[in-house]
C-alpha cells in the first residue's frame, strides 16, 4: 500500500473539522488533513500563497473536501477557482455540504465538482462517508496525470 | 260618464222646438175657440192647407136628403125633371123623371142605347159655367152643365126630358117609334103629351137657377167638411203635443243633470221649471225652492260661500259674457257632503228676463282628472330624479311626442318641434346613428326589444350619454307606433369609467401586492430553508459527538446519564426528521416545477417501493386498482405526495390491526380523483381542515413520530399543481383521502 493520500478539508465549522477528522481517525485511515478553516485560508493554500508559499512544508494535496457555506469566499467560488487555474484543475474536489438544494448540486457539478456528498447527521453514517470517500476516490479512482 | 248627457246646444234647440210648438198650438187653438180673433183665418188658407179636396167626393160634401127636399119643392114649383151625379155617373138627387124615359125609353135596350148616346155626348162636351142641350135621338132635350167645388170637378148638374115651346112635336113619329119598340101606344102617347115644354129662356134661367144654387150648397158644405177635418186634426195635434210634451218632460227629468229655467231678476232666484234631478241635484225639493230665493239660503248654508257665488252670478248674468254665465269645475259644498264640483252653463232666454240653467256633478272626473295630475306630477318628478323621459313616434303620420323629462334630457325648450321617426338619428353623435337606425328597425321589423347607449350633443351643445329602451305597438301584424323611455346615463358612464380606471389601478396593485407577497414568501422560504440548513450544522454536532460518546464513553457514565444521554439522541433524530421535513416543505416553493404526463402507476409504484420497509413492518396491504391513468404535473411532487399519503395510512393504523389500503381511481374530464382508504384510526370531523396545516399534530411523538408537515407539504405540492386535497373520516373508522389531479392532455 503506498502512502496514504493527503487531504485538504474545507471547512468553517469546527465541530464539523472535529467529526470528520475524527471520522477518519475512527476509521483508521491514515491520510493526511490538512484543515483550511475558509475559501480565502483554503486558495491560499491551494496556490501556495502566503504562509503557505513553502510547497514542501506544504504540499498539494490528493484531494479537496470542500464544504459550500463559508463565511466570505464560499465553496462554489474556490471550486471556481481550482477549476479556474491550469495547474489546479485535475485536482479531485469532493463536495461535502450538508444542502441538498438543487441549486448547489447543479452549480457544483457546472464549476466541475467531481462528487457531491451531503454531511450525514449521524457519526455512523459519517464514518461510512468517509470510508466510501477514501475507498473510491482514495484508493479507487485512478488519478489524472499531474503536470 | 259625461257621454249620456246632451251637449247644451242640444238641450237648447230642444227648448226652442218646444217653445215653438207650444206657440203653433196657441195660435191655432186661438183661431178656432177665441172667435173673436181670427187671425189669418180663410178657407183655402195655411190652416187648412192640408185639406185636400182631391179626396173628396160630392156625396160627403152635400146633404143629399137636404138637397132632394129642396130639388123635390123646386121640380113641383117648375115642373122639371133635375139630376145631381157625381163623376161616377152615381145619381145623387133625382126629381120629376117622365115617364116616356122611364118607363119605355130606358126599358128598351134600342132606345136605352140612345139615352146613353146622350149622356156620353153631353159629357163629352162638358164646359164650366156653361151648360149644354142635345136632342136625343129618341126624340127629347137633355141639358148638363159641370158643378165645380173651388175649381174641382165633381159632378153634374143634370135636367131634360122636355121640348122647346117654340118646336113643332110630330106625334106620327112617336107612334111610329111606339110600333118599332113595341111600346103601348096610347100609355106611350100619354107620357109623351105630359112631356113638359119650356121656352129655351126659362132653360137658360133654370140652368143658371141650379148651378148657382148647387156651387152654393156644395161650398158651404165644403167648408164645413173641411172645417170638421180641421178640428179633428187639430184634436189629433194636440194628443201627439201631449205625448211629446210628456216624453220631453220623461227625457228632461231622466237627464243625469239638472235644468232649470228661472228669473234673473235680482236678488230673488224664482223658478218658472225644473227637472226632478234639478232639486235632487242641490239635495233638495221642488218645495223648498218654490220661494223666491230659496235657492240661496236652502242650498248654501255658509252664509259667505253663499254671497260669493250669488255675487258671482250676478255679475254674470250682468256681464252678459257667455263665458261668464259657463262655469266649469266650481268647487261647492253641499249640505253635510264634502267639497263636490261641479260645471253649469246659464243661457239668457231672448227678451225675456228669464235664464235656462243645467247643472252637472263633475266631482267623479274631477278628482280623476286631479289624481291623474298628480300621477303626471309623480312621474315627471320621478323622471326629472331619475332623468328619465318618455317618448313615442307614430310611424303612420311620422310624428312624435315627448314628455317634459325627455325636453329636459336634450335641454331643449317644452315648445319646441320634436324630431319624427325621420329626424331623430340627427341628434346622435355620428358614430352611433348606425346602430340608432339598426336598433329602430329591428324593433319596427322584427320586434325587438330596443335598447341602446349613445352620446349625442344636446341644444345647449353639451355632450351627453343617454340610453333609450322601446318597444312596438303593432295592429294587424303590423308595427304603427314605437314608444319608450330615454334616460341620461351620463353619471352611470362616468361612474363606470372611473371604476374601470380604479379597477386598471386595483389590478396593478394587486399584481404590485401578489409580487410584493411572492417576494416576501420566497424570502420566508427561504429563511426557513437557511434556518433549517443551518440547524442542521449544530444539530449535526449534537448527534455526532453524542455518537461518538455513546461508542467511546458510554460505560463511563451512570443509569441516570445513561438516560439523559439516549434522551439527548431521540432528540436530536427526531430534530433531523423534522429537519428534513421542513427543508423538503420550504424546497417545494424553491423547485421548478415541470407540466409533464406522469403515470400514476409508476409514481404509485416508486411510493411503495419507499416504503417498502414500513409496508413489510406492519404487514400493511396496499390494493391498486388495476388500470391507472397519466395524470398532466409533476412526477417529483406526485411521487412526493403519494409516498406521505400512503406512508400515513400506514402509519395511523389501529394497534394490532393490519393495516388495509385501498387505491381507487375516477377519471373525470379534466381531473382525475384518486382516493386512498385506510382501516386506520380515523380524523375527528373537527380536524379535517386543520390536519393541512403546518405543523399541526394530532398524537404524540410516542404514539405516532411525525413532524406535522408532511399533510402540509402534500397541500403545497397539489396547489403547485393544480390539485386539490380533503379527508372524509370518522374517528376509529378509517380515512379516505381524496386528492384531485389535473388529466393528462390526450392526443
Amino acid at each position: 500500500m503506498i502512502k496514504p493520500a493527503s487531504i485538504l478539508l474545507v471547512e468553517d465549522n469546527p465541530m464539523d473539522v472535529e467529526l470528520i477528522v475524527d471520522a477518519f481517525k475512527e476509521a483508521r485511515l491514515g491520510n493526511k488533513i490538512h484543515v483550511a478553516k475558509n475559501g480565502k485560508e483554503a486558495l491560499e493554500f491551494l496556490f501556495g500563497e502566503g504562509k503557505f508559499a513553502d510547497r514542501k512544508l506544504y504540499p498539494l494535496p490528493d484531494i479537496v473536501l470542500l464544504d459550500l457555506k463559508m463565511p466570505g469566499i464560499d465553496g462554489h467560488e474556490v471550486l471556481r477557482r481550482i477549476k479556474g487555474a491550469e495547474m489546479l484543475k485535475r485536482l479531485p474536489v469532493i463536495i461535502l455540504t450538508s444542502s441538498r438544494d438543487e441549486g448547489d448540486r447543479a452549480m457544483s457539478y457546472d464549476n466541475g465538482a467531481n462528487s457531491y456528498l451531503v454531511k450525514p447527521v449521524s457519526f455512523g453514517e459519517f464514518l461510512i462517508v468517509v470510508k466510501q470517500v477514501s475507498d473510491y476516490w482514495l484508493t479507487l479512482n485512478v488519478e489524472p496525470p499531474m503536470e | 260618464m259625461m257621454a249620456t248627457k246632451p251637449t247644451y246646444q242640444e238641450l237648447e234647440q230642444k227648448i226652442k222646438k218646444m217653445e215653438q210648438e207650444k206657440l203653433e198650438y196657441n195660435m191655432i187653438k186661438g183661431a178656432i175657440f177665441s172667435g173673436d180673433d181670427r187671425p189669418g183665418y180663410k178657407i183655402g188658407s195655411k190652416v187648412n192647407r192640408q185639406i185636400n179636396i182631391a179626396e173628396l167626393d160630392l156625396a160627403s160634401i152635400i146633404n143629399v136628403e137636404e138637397i132632394q127636399s129642396i130639388m123635390d119643392d123646386f121640380c113641383y114649383l117648375t115642373h122639371m125633371t133635375t139630376a145631381v151625379l157625381d163623376l161616377e155617373g152615381r145619381v145623387i138627387e133625382t126629381t120629376g123623371w117622365q115617364d116616356i124615359c122611364t118607363k119605355f125609353h130606358r126599358t128598351n135596350p134600342e132606345t136605352a142605347r140612345n139615352c146613353t148616346e146622350s149622356d156620353l155626348f153631353l159629357a163629352k162636351n162638358l164646359k164650366p159655367g156653361e151648360y149644354v142641350d142635345y136632342k136625343c135621338k129618341n126624340g127629347l132635350w137633355d141639358v148638363v152643365t159641370p158643378l165645380y167645388v173651388g175649381n174641382k170637378h165633381l159632378g153634374n148638374i143634370y135636367t131634360g126630358q122636355f121640348f122647346y115651346d117654340d118646336e113643332q112635336i110630330d106625334e106620327e113619329i112617336f107612334i111610329k117609334q111606339a110600333e118599332m119598340y113595341g111600346f103601348d101606344k096610347v100609355s106611350y102617347l100619354q107620357a109623351l103629351r105630359r112631356v113638359p115644354r119650356y121656352s129655351r129662356k126659362t132653360v137658360k134661367h133654370l140652368m143658371h137657377f141650379l148651378v148657382k144654387f148647387t156651387t152654393y150648397v156644395s161650398g158651404i158644405s165644403l167648408l164645413n167638411t173641411k172645417l170638421e177635418k180641421e178640428i179633428q186634426e187639430r184634436r189629433l195635434a194636440e194628443k201627439a203635443h201631449q205625448e211629446s210634451e210628456s216624453f220631453i218632460k220623461a227625457v228632461m227629468d231622466n237627464l243625469p243633470i239638472g235644468v232649470a229655467v228661472h228669473s234673473i231678476e235680482p236678488p230673488a232666484v224664482k223658478f218658472h221649471y225644473m227637472n226632478d234631478n234639478f232639486p235632487l241635484f242641490y239635495r233638495t225639493t221642488r218645495e223648498e225652492l218654490a220661494d223666491p230665493d230659496a235657492f240661496w239660503t236652502s242650498i248654501y248654508q255658509d252664509p259667505d260661500f253663499r254671497e260669493e257665488l250669488r255675487k258671482r252670478v250676478l255679475d254674470g248674468y250682468a256681464s252678459g259674457d257667455p263665458a261668464q254665465l259657463h262655469w266649469e269645475d266650481v268647487p261647492i259644498t253641499r249640505k253635510g257632503e264634502e267639497t263636490s264640483f261641479i260645471s253649469a252653463q246659464n243661457v239668457p232666454v231672448p227678451n225675456k228676463p228669464l235664464m235656462i240653467s243645467t247643472v252637472w256633478d263633475v266631482t267623479d272626473r274631477k278628482l280623476a282628472e286631479e289624481a291623474l295630475k298628480e300621477r303626471e306630477k309623480l312621474l315627471n318628478e320621478v323622471g326629472r330624479i331619475a332623468k328619465i323621459g318618455g317618448w313615442e313616434m307614430d310611424l303612420t303620420t311620422r310624428m312624435a311626442r315627448w314628455t317634459k323629462g325627455t325636453y329636459d334630457i336634450v335641454e331643449t325648450g317644452y315648445d319646441q318641434p320634436v324630431p319624427g321617426p325621420d329626424e331623430h338619428i340627427e341628434y346622435y353623435l355620428p358614430q352611433y346613428r348606425s346602430l340608432v337606425a339598426d336598433s329602430m328597425q329591428a324593433l319596427i321589423e322584427d320586434d325587438q326589444l330596443l335598447d341602446f347607449e349613445a352620446q349625442l350633443r344636446t341644444a345647449k351643445g353639451n355632450m351627453i350619454w343617454c340610453r333609450a329602451i322601446g318597444r312596438a305597438i303593432k295592429k294587424e301584424g303590423r308595427c304603427i307606433k314605437v314608444y319608450g323611455t330615454f334616460q341620461n346615463i351620463t353619471d352611470r358612464k362616468k361612474a363606470e369609467e372611473e371604476i374601470r380606471e380604479l379597477n386598471r389601478d386595483l389590478e396593478l396593485r394587486v399584481c404590485q401586492r401578489t409580487a410584493q407577497l411572492e417576494e416576501a414568501n420566497k424570502e420566508l422560504e427561504d429563511f426557513v430553508y437557511s434556518i433549517s440548513h443551518d440547524l442542521r450544522a449544530p444539530l449535526r454536532s449534537i448527534s455526532g459527538f453524542a455518537e461518538i460518546i455513546d461508542r467511546r464513553h458510554k460505560a463511563s457514565l451512570n443509569e441516570e446519564g445513561r438516560h439523559y444521554f439516549d434522551n439527548i439522541v431521540k432528540a436530536s433524530r427526531q430534530m433531523d426528521v423534522l429537519i428534513d421535513d421542513l427543508l423538503r416543505f420550504s424546497r417545494l416553493g424553491r423547485k421548478a416545477i415541470k407540466s409533464e404526463n406522469v403515470s400514476l402507476a409508476d409514481a404509485f409504484k416508486t411510493a411503495i417501493e419507499t416504503l417498502a420497509e414500513p409496508i413489510k413492518k406492519t404487514d400493511a396491504r396496499v390494493r391498486l386498482p388495476e388500470q391507472m391513468p397519466v395524470i398532466l404535473g409533476d412526477s417529483t411532487l406526485a411521487t412526493h405526495i403519494l409516498i406521505n399519503l400512503l406512508e400515513n395510512a400506514v402509519k395511523y393504523h389501529k394497534p394490532g390491526v393490519r393495516p388495509l389500503i385501498d387505491i381507487s381511481v375516477e377519471i373525470e374530464d379534466r381531473y382525475v380523483r384518486v382516493s386512498i382508504a385506510d382501516n386506520g384510526i380515523g380524523i375527528e370531523k373537527q380536524y379535517h381542515e386543520k390536519i393541512f396545516n403546518i405543523f399541526q399534530r394530532l398524537h404524540s411523538q410516542a404514539d405516532y413520530p411525525g413532524t406535522g408537515i408532511g399533510l402540509a407539504a402534500v397541500k403545497k405540492a397539489l396547489q403547485i399543481m393544480d390539485g386539490q386535497i380533503r379527508v372524509e373520516s370518522e374517528l376509529g373508522k378509517g380515512s379516505i383521502f381524496k386528492i384531485k389531479l389535473l388529466k393528462a392532455i390526450t392526443t
